[in-house]
């Protein structure tokens, strides 16, 4: 078992995938004529291609290959990632998908202009687009060329400068409508990757028994519980090159029965504000919510928004199975880290084609990379409009022709991609797991806050607006700096700068009010209108 | 229906569903703290809050999601019926 020199299955499959996913994406560019079609798919995309493609977006390498090895090293607090990561779609689905949509505009920063009539607040919104965005692409950039590594033997490099050229090529030509194609079909590939492997894994060995087996270190499990016999796992195996768990590990893992118990990694304090941070920053991440406004209606993205609970759901349903089943095969002796600490992501790799044949293997490959360029492209988009429509269009060159737009358009996505493929080279030993849980609670505690309350509270005003995205955003600075710092350990915000958001948008919004004049005020009133009123939808 | 009372029934049915959501899911660290071997004691041979957080909370959210769905969309239907 090797992850040494070129894997031909993987490699192929990976190469299958980017070939697709190009060809597919440049043949969309010819559909995409106007700005609306490059933005928002033309507002034509119906739900089942929108909930596949939502789904594709939001699943990153880290939830593919990452919430698996979470759970292989880290037990049950793993599980708390396959189910937090998808329950914030419940709080987008009851406060934000649907008003979002009727409210018919391109962008979040696009909501923040329209909602309170206020340029600021649009500048406020491109700049959190970006630092968010920001933040998620680089995980995703320095996961781009560790898994084409891992997985088909590429050097590093490379495997960030060709599959970083190819996303940008397709995004750059397809827009939303090339990008909407393709991550449908990368969703289907990354399910079929995590499901078909188990239909050979579970029938030999049921769930129970796997986690008998997962734990069995402690001596407590004995053979006899298992009823009908499982073959015995195969002892220590490790990955070439690569330190198995020393006892500093140990230490940090959990073994034995507390693998099955809860706080294996964090604390009550520590899982209460992951949670915050996962359920309410879904709900805020700029290139997801953009994904709401390329469908036709309202309704349509209520029910985009169920399937994508029922796509992702079954997804993460298999994670803890994987990771059972890794630590299983593998034992927990040999939960295997990388330089910056963090459960390899080769994890499903090992187990796949140690158990399941290189089919597996390959088709794990496959999904992979395919969730690799969904959310790359995802990610692009939203970094390209905010630069190109909320920045270009609507504050430096207000008078551009549609053209001149769409020139800007592509040109933003190039420099982005090139910027991007930069950033992957440079920060190789960048904590992937944790920038991507930065992300998180960046978005949980400004566009969250921001979107819930300007949807649903009319007297919400401009400075409460500010305030509360300010206030948010900043504590969350304040955390990560004083913990790279190393004047505190505490590393998640959420749990301290998502209320305080909250309240901050309260009491100035209550402070600011009364001093609107009724213009001011009907000026509130008829953006609130549009976000609710069933005939928005007509209009938009 | 008018407008405002779709808004005011939509807005409470939100309420209620978020209230659901969320005291299910962060009930559960509590759970665990106080009582953990309980927690962990095994149902269909699985620990229970292996179950329920990894099967049980995504069969919940589902629900939750097509009653919601289903009746704000009756809802607004309604609305522009009239």
């Amino acid at each position: 078992m090797s992850n040494g020199g070129i894997q031909v299955l993987p490699l192929i499959a990976a190469i299958f995938v980017l070939l697709l996913t190009m060809v597919i994406g440049l043949l969309s560019a010819r559909r995409t004529k106007t700005l609306s079609d490059y933005w928002v798919a033309g507002r034509s995309v119906g739900v089942f291609t929108n909930a596949s493609a939502i789904s594709s977006n939001y699943l990153s390498a880290a939830s593919f290959l990452g919430v698996a090895a979470f759970v292989w090293a880290n037990g049950f607090d793993g599980v708390w990632y396959a189910t937090g990561f998808a329950a914030g779609y419940i709080l987008l689905l009851l406060f934000i998908a649907s008003p979002l949509r009727r409210f018919g505009q391109y962008t979040i920063p696009d909501f923040c202009q329209g909602r309170f009539h206020s340029q600021r607040l649009r500048h406020i919104g491109i700049l959190w687009t970006v630092v968010i965005s920001a933040l998620y692409i680089i995980a995703q950039m320095v996961g781009v060329g560790t898994l084409m590594e891992a997985v088909t033997g590429i050097p590093w490099v490379w495997g960030v400068i060709v599959l970083g050229g190819v996303i940008t090529l397709y995004v750059a030509f397809g827009g939303m409508t090339g990008v909407t194609v393709t991550q449908m079909l990368q969703f289907w590939i990354m399910l079929t990757a995590v499901i078909a492997p188990l239909f050979i894994l579970l029938p030999k060995h049921n769930y129970s028994e796997l986690l008998l087996h997962a734990y069995r270190d402690t001596g407590e499990v004995v053979a006899a519980e298992v009823s009908g016999g499982i073959e015995e796992p195969p002892g220590l195996l490790t990955v070439e090159g690569t330190a198995a768990f020393t006892e500093a590990e140990q230490e940090r893992f959990p073994t034995g029965r507390d693998w099955v118990r809860p706080f294996g990694k964090w604390n009550l304090f520590g899982s209460v504000s992951l949670l915050i941070a996962l359920v309410c920053g879904t709900a805020g991440l700029p290139h997801i919510l953009a994904r709401f406004y390329t469908n036709p209606n309202a309704a349509k993205a209520r029910w985009s928004t169920v399937w994508v609970l029922v796509f992702i759901g079954l997804f993460y349903i298999t994670t803890p199975i994987w990771g059972t089943y890794a630590r299983m095969v593998l034992g927990p002796e040999a939960v295997l880290v990388n330089e910056a600490g963090q459960p390899n992501p080769n994890t499903m790799m090992l187990v796949t084609s140690f158990d399941a044949g290189e089919w597996a293997k390959a088709l794990v490959a496959a999904g992979a990379i395919a969730a690799l360029l969904s959310t790359v492209s995802g990610l692009l988009i939203a970094l390209s409009s905010a630069f190109a429509h909320d920045f270009y269009g609507e504050i430096l060159y207000r008078e551009a022709s549609d053209k001149q737009k769409m020139i800007a358009a592509k040109v933003a996505v190039i420099i982005f991609g090139g910027v991007a493929i930069g950033i992957g080279l440079t920060f190789r030993d960048a904590n992937i797991a944790w920038m991507v849980g930065l992300a998180f609670a960046v978005a949980a505690s400004t566009f969250f806050p921001l979107l819930t309350c300007g949807i649903w509270w009319r007297r919400m005003t401009e400075k409460g607006a500010i305030a509360g995205i300010m206030t948010g955003g900043l504590i969350s600075a304040v955390v990560v700096i004083g913990k790279l710092a190393n004047a505190w350990e505490f590393e998640q915000p959420a749990v301290i700068s998502v209320p305080a958001a909250f309240l901050a948008i309260y009491i100035v919004s209550k402070l600011t009010y009364s001093k609107h004049n009724d213009e001011q005020c009907d000026a509130l009133d008829i953006a609130f209108h549009a976000l609710h009123h069933p005939d928005s939808d007509k209009a938009g | 229906m008018k407008y405002e009372q779709m808004q005011d029934k939509q807005l409470k049915l939100s309420i209620l569903l978020a209230a659901i959501f969320l005291v299910s899911m962060f009930i559960v660290p509590f759970l665990n703290n106080s009582m953990t071997d309980a927690m962990i004691a095994p149902v269909l041979g699985i620990p229970f809050v292996w179950l329920f957080v990894g099967i049980v909370l995504h069969l919940e959210f589902w629900i939750m999601a097509i009653v919601y769905t289903t009746l704000s969309n009756r809802w607004e239907g309604e609305v522009t019926d009239e």
